[in-house]
């Protein structure tokens, strides 16, 4: 296969390379050797379905806990150094089965392909079998634990017109301590929006608008991040777990509920009207019995005297006639 | 090595011998016995070739035999249909002996017109163990 770039040579077993395969849980600290490492993860996607619209309108509402299942081995022979006193087979199978069933509570778990993450194991299945003398196959899963405190404010979705700022002012102090990134456009985009939550009456575009700004800059700093970690250390650093990027996530997240939250605001959360005939803003009003003002509030419209047929626009549900789409 | 040293004496290669119950099987021409732990290589994440996987002992072996005019010196057939387990002990040269208990998986019988009756037996089992072993 031609290689475009004749300076790269790729680098040589990587699996060689990764980190020892360890559990650290409670006062057990036990490293094993892996033969196969499964990663398994998801989005907890929501479909909605409605009569005579082929497939399915989505909403992801985050993701799946990430699921490990790790197939060690416990053999005698073994001459990987991975720094233990005792014997394999079956006093170091043992210790870790006893870790694993005596500690219930969350632990480290050393990964050759992810480093450490916080961990549970969740079910493991010991193996022994005639055809293999002196000789165990310990299959694990591991569920990540996100170690969220589910009090009352945890489930209160935070408020983007009092977070906004004060996230974007931490992660450019994170990226400036690292000496990583200058993060100033992010403080100025997020001040920005959140001037825009706290200001009454706003278009709803405008905020849509600013709080996309926000979002791009995350991204683009995440792609960053994500491209630098990879270069520093292979395969074995996992960039969603540095503090930078978390703090990114909260903001993007954040700035991703900002529309939403200036609608709850209002009371009534908005649904799509589509114009039926050339109008201006006055008529359309006073067809759908709504305040002009509130129509301007939730959409940005070029010229309010001259709307033309098919234009959609947010309008309070409840209101507008058996046109309203 | 002067021109008139004595040469070292010349070893013998003496033939190996089976025997099965009660004393050595004369009719047998050639033998042929595997010994096996069937291990196998076993492949780490981090490290391939790690190390080997044992597994169980067991051994297998034919032998040839040819029939004289007094008949089939042991009872091979009757102890392949009535599923028998046998001691074999293979004789090898300097006084070793393997002691091997093993059933018959096949006897077979070849006779042609213009030559002796011969047979071949095929078995498997395990080794018990090995005498006389240096």
């Amino acid at each position: 296969m031609a290689n475009n770039d004749p300076g790269v040579t790729p680098e040589l077993d990587l699996f060689e390379k990764s980190p020892i395969a360890r559990w650290i849980a409670g006062p057990y600290d036990v490293k094993f050797p892996v033969q196969s490492i499964r990663e398994q993860g998801g989005n907890r996607i929501v479909e909605h379905k409605r009569p005579f619209r082929e497939g399915a309108k989505l909403d992801d509402t985050g993701g799946e806990p990430f699921i490990w299942t790790v197939t060690a081995v416990f053999n005698n022979t073994i001459d990987e150094d991975l720094g233990n006193s005792e014997p394999l087979y079956p006093n170091v199978l043992n210790r870790l089965i006893e870790a694993l069933a005596s500690v219930h509570e969350t632990g480290n778990l050393h990964l050759p392909t992810r480093s450490a993450v916080r961990a549970r194991p969740k079910t493991w299945d010991r193996t022994e079998d005639p055809e293999s003398r002196d000789h165990a196959t310990l299959v694990i899963t591991f569920i990540e634990d996100n170690e969220d405190a589910v009090t009352r404010t945890a489930l209160k979705e935070p408020a983007v017109a009092a977070q906004m700022n004060n996230l974007a002012t931490q992660a450019a102090f994170t990226a400036a301590s690292q000496g990583s990134f200058a993060l100033a456009d992010l403080q100025e985009a997020a001040e920005n929006l959140q001037n825009l939550m706290q200001a009454p009456g706003r278009v709803i575009d405008d905020i849509t608008r600013a709080a996309e700004r926000v979002k791009n800059i995350c991204k683009r700093t995440l792609q960053v991040l994500e491209t630098e970690n990879q270069r520093l250390s292979a395969f074995v650093s996992a960039p969603q777990r540095s503090e930078l990027a978390r703090q990114l996530y909260a903001i993007f997240d954040l700035a991703s509920a900002a529309p939403y939250q200036k609608n709850a605001a209002r009371g009534i959360p908005p649904r799509i009207y589509i114009v039926p005939g050339d109008t201006d803003i006055y008529t359309l009003a006073s067809t759908l019995k709504i305040d002009p003002d509130v129509i301007l509030d939730l959409n940005f419209i070029a010229d309010p005297l001259y709307i033309r047929a098919g234009t959609k626009l947010r309008i309070p549900i409840g209101s507008g006639n058996a046109a309203a789409a | 090595m002067g021109l008139f040293d004595q040469a070292p004496a010349q070893l013998l290669y003496p033939q190996a011998y089976l025997a099965m119950e009660n004393g050595d099987l004369q009719q047998v021409t050639d033998f042929r016995i595997t010994l096996s732990v069937n291990a196998r290589i076993l492949h780490l994440f981090r490290q391939p070739a790690s190390g080997l996987i044992f597994g169980p002992q067991e051994a297998r072996g034919s032998f040839n035999f040819a029939i004289d005019e007094e008949g089939i010196e042991r009872r091979y057939v009757d102890a392949l249909l009535n599923r028998k387990r046998k001691q074999l002990r293979a004789k090898l040269p300097g006084g070793q002996i393997l002691i091997l208990r093993m059933g018959f998986a096949a006897v077979d019988l070849d006779g042609p017109l213009d030559d002796a009756t011969k047979g071949s037996c095929t078995w498997l089992g395990r080794c018990e163990g090995m005498t006389g072993q240096s």
